[in-house]
């Protein structure tokens, strides 16, 4: 670039020169002494984040100002600065040298029209909105009867006040667990969204409340922070947001399953859904007992209409006498039940014979069979016990021969006896001379009178007569073999 | 968890209202409605003991237990001031 001097230069001496950087450095501290706090609106047309730090550009319809707000003054933004927003910029010039560039060091941004809270509150209910964290249908339903209550809630802020004072009308049934948190200020929001973490890792809670009492759109920033809202939107305990007074909504409101426009009626959502439990169930005993009561006295009037009817009656008439007919069929068949064993009887006793004799007869041939063997046999021995018998009669006939005294008289033998006795004479001295005598010969009987005896002489005498056997046939016959 | 699902108070409290509008509607034979009115009031007791089966208390987390879960009672003279502002 050429330095043009279009008009005559001043005679005085030219000016020592500058150099870049003394030139650049002198500019800068009269841009910082003399703009050390300015403020200035512009819509942004650049916004880029590089190491933390805002680099932005702020223009109007001619003019372009280029801009940097540091890490640490970002943070306090509540809002997210984007391209096309109408932003207060507060600052201090300055001049960069390394580029030549004179910019606005920002300290702060402020949206144009709204506050930074309300645009924060815009952005981040258009971002869960999208996100669909708002969406009616992922709201659970508070249970019919909360009997456990978690609450985070400051533990000695007017919400847990209210809260308390509201349950305790009543005097049984409901249990409150306070979880305590900074409901503002630094880290409150931290601390809220980790007390609902904390009761959801819990069993056992059926309602959790997030509740503050009423207070400057400052004081409620906790409650439209993104880490509560998210703590909210994963809890599985359903929750109930009770944040300020009614006419304040924030994100956790939008978040949370139910929105209670204040602390205390939440406490009376709660409270009251139980009395309205205790009254539905009493209404329904009673309507069921109502029902039941009705029914059944409309089913005695019935029924006591119906006895006294007359087709009631004749049917009573008509039921005995079937009852009777019923009666007298049952003693006939009884009887003809029972006379039925005996005649079966019978005829079972008729076809045995039957049976039997059939048998029987089957087995005749057999029989005769039989009959003619045991015959044949039995003729066969009795042939052979015949022959026997007649041998050994013939023997005995033989033996007998020799033994008979018949036989000796035979060889002429004779036998005495005295008159009239059986036995006979061995010796002369059993009789007396004159004395009648039989004697015995083969042939016929001598009657004979004893003329004289010639008694034995006493060494030769006989053998003691008593000695002998009676009836035996004396030492004749002992001689002989049996 | 048990095994078995023990009812909750709501779905007797929704079963006891078909119940009552069976009921009443007439339309069942007196032995059926006998029996549902038995069913009935056997569930109404059943609600009735969770209305009144959880005793009344008022606890406090203590969060210096780290990671323990630790309660303690609660004092309601705790809450001091008449109108006490959000202060922590």
């Amino acid at each position: 670039m050429t330095l043009m001097y279009p008009r005559a230069v001043p005679a005085a001496a030219p000016p020592r020169p500058y150099t870049v950087s003394e030139l650049l450095s002198e500019v800068a501290a009269k841009l910082r002494s003399s703009w050390r706090d300015v403020a200035v609106v512009g819509e942004v047309s650049r916004w880029e984040l590089r190491g933390g730090h805002g680099y932005f550009s702020l223009k109007d319809r001619t003019g372009c100002l280029h801009g940097i707000i540091f890490a640490s003054d970002l943070a306090r933004i509540p809002f997210r600065v984007t391209a096309g927003l109408e932003v207060v910029v507060r600052g201090s010039l300055d001049l960069f040298a390394p580029q030549g560039k004179f910019q606005i060091k920002a300290y702060a941004v402020e949206p144009v029209g709204a506050g930074a809270l309300q645009l924060a509150f815009e952005q981040l209910k258009a971002k869960l909105a999208a996100e669909g964290l708002f969406d009616p249908a992922r709201k659970r339903r508070i249970p019919a009867l909360p009997a456990r209550i978690a609450v985070v809630t400051s533990p000695s802020g007017a919400a847990i006040r209210d809260i308390l004072n509201v349950l305790s009308r009543r005097h049984d049934g409901l249990s409150v667990t306070i979880y305590p948190v900074k409901v503002q200020g630094d880290g409150a929001a931290a601390d809220v969204a980790e007390g609902i973490r904390r009761f959801n890792r819990q069993e056992g809670f059926d309602v959790l409340i997030v509740a503050r009492g009423g207070g400057s759109p400052e004081d409620l920033a906790a409650f439209n922070d993104e880490r509560v809202a998210r703590a909210l939107a994963a809890s599985r305990i359903p929750t109930i947001s009770a944040i300020g007074h009614e006419t304040d909504i924030t994100i956790s409101d939008l978040v949370a399953d139910l929105r209670a426009p204040t602390p205390s009626a939440a406490a009376e959502l709660v409270v009251e859904r139980k009395d309205a439990l205790v009254r539905l169930l009493s209404d329904f005993r009673g309507r069921l007992t109502r029902a039941l009561r009705s029914r059944l006295g409309i089913a005695r009037g019935l029924l006591a209409g119906l006895s006294r009817a007359e087709g009631l009656l004749r049917f009573r008439y008509r039921l005995r006498e079937l009852k009777e007919r019923v009666g007298q069929g049952r003693g006939a068949l009884v009887s003809a039940l029972e006379r039925r064993p005996q005649s079966y009887a019978a005829r079972v006793a008729a076809a045995r014979k039957v049976l039997v004799n059939f048998q029987r007869v089957a087995e005749l041939p057999r029989r005769a069979e039989r009959a003619r063997g045991l015959e044949a046999t039995l003729r066969e021995r009795m042939a052979k016990h015949i022959a026997r018998r007649k041998e050994r009669l013939r023997q005995d006939a033989a033996k007998l021969e020799i033994l008979s005294p018949l036989a000796i008289l035979a060889r002429g033998y004779a036998v005495a006896y005295r008159e009239g006795a059986r036995a006979p004479l061995f010796s002369a001295s059993q009789v007396r001379a004159g004395e009648r005598i039989r004697v015995r010969l083969h042939e016929g009987e001598l009657k004979a009178v004893v003329r004289e005896k010639s008694e034995p002489a006493p060494g030769s005498a006989p053998e003691d007569p008593a000695r002998k056997p009676t009836g035996s046939l004396g030492p004749l016959f002992e001689e002989l073999p049996e | 968890m048990k095994a078995r699902k023990e009812k909750t108070f709501e779905e007797a409290m929704e079963r006891l209202e078909a119940i009552v509008a069976a009921i009443e509607s007439d339309e069942l034979g007196l032995e059926k409605q006998f029996e549902l009115f038995q069913e009935g009031m056997a569930l109404a007791r059943f609600c009735d003991g969770k209305l009144t089966d959880v005793q009344k208390s008022v606890e406090i987390v203590l969060k210096e237990s780290a990671g323990e879960w630790k309660t303690e009672q609660f004092e309601a003279a705790e809450i001091s001031g008449e109108d006490a502002d959000e202060v922590d």
